[in-house]
């Protein structure tokens, strides 16, 4: 079943994936494609969450950050990724992406720990790269069953499942992530599995009146 | 005590609102949406690129950077306990 939610939105229900169509992409999004396709590239799984999911398709309002969480790296995977990066333009914010020995010391003192890490895009600080490796099941639901977005038919992006979206947003509670979860309610209205939005509504313990104010949209 | 949660109230339902009305412009538009929302954001962007030519404010920057990972990772973890301590 394929739903049209706008002329540039089309969202294949069945297949988990979303078309989107744009004129160009903006700064934002070239840094996401290209951070994108280098995980493809490599066949590391992973999915991208928060702010950049709901800027991606039309919310009005800046990132600082484009979020992504992978399967875990092993330690020289995480170094050929860096390499990859480092050609394709990108820096590493806690270390230097050019020496292989600052590579291991942040996989050693963040990735491995669980920190998170970031990564920078030639000149640019904001948006940059926020990338961790799951360790939560939460994370790992998220990669698992993450959606496949087709950008103008040429760019791939997997997003986590917009039903675990809207409740974790409404779960961080910022004004900020109660505006996304509700514009993602709003624009996929249609397209959402409820049931699955209410199971994790109640996993994570919150509460869906702030949707209800989008219910009365459209 | 009260004017001031009412106020709160307030905020909240019109940022939700404009976040629903948000959503309908991008089912309304469509491209022509994105191209706006686009121009807008590319702008804001090169406004501050001026800002981080300045050394001293990129190394500022960056250090928030780092300070805002150790952070997350905290929130992280509050997280995982929430979600593995039943009920």
């Amino acid at each position: 079943m394929v739903l049209v939610i706008s002329d540039n939105i089309a969202f294949d229900v069945d297949r988990g994936t979303i078309f989107l169509e744009k004129n160009s992409l903006s700064e934002d999004d070239r840094i996401a494609m290209l951070f994108a396709e280098t995980l493809n590239e490599l066949g590391v799984r992973y999915s991208v969450i928060a702010g950049y999911v709901a800027i991606l398709f039309g919310r009005a309002r800046r990132s600082d950050d484009i979020d992504f969480i992978t399967y875990p790296l092993a330690e020289d995977e995480f170094l050929k990724f860096c390499l990859l990066l480092r050609d394709r333009g990108f820096k590493l914010v806690q270390g230097d992406i050019g020496s292989e020995g600052s590579i291991r010391k942040v996989y050693e003192g963040y990735l491995e720990r669980g920190f998170s890490i970031r990564f920078t895009y030639g000149d640019l600080i904001l948006p940059n790269i926020w990338f961790k490796t799951a360790r939560s099941p939460l994370q790992y639901y998220g990669i698992d069953n993450s959606l496949t977005v087709i950008v103008n038919k040429k760019h791939l992006i997997k997003i986590a499942p917009l039903e675990l979206q809207i409740a974790y947003k409404l779960y961080l509670g910022s004004e900020k992530d109660l505006g996304d979860a509700v514009f993602l309610y709003t624009l996929f209205r249609k397209a959402l599995n409820h049931q699955e939005l209410h199971k994790w509504l109640s996993t994570l313990g919150v509460n869906i009146s702030m949707l209800e104010v989008a219910g009365s949209g459209g | 005590m009260k004017a001031i949660e009412d106020e709160r109230r307030r905020n909240l339902i019109s940022l939700l609102e404009h976040a629903v009305w948000n959503a309908e412009a991008v089912k309304k538009l469509g491209k022509r949406w994105f191209e706006i929302r686009d121009r807008w954001l590319n702008e804001a962007l090169m406004r501050d690129k001026e800002l981080w030519a300045d050394p001293r404010v990129r190394e500022a920057l960056l250090k928030a950077l780092e300070v805002k990972s150790k952070l997350e990772k905290l929130e992280d973890e509050e997280l995982e306990r929430k979600l593995k301590t039943p009920g």
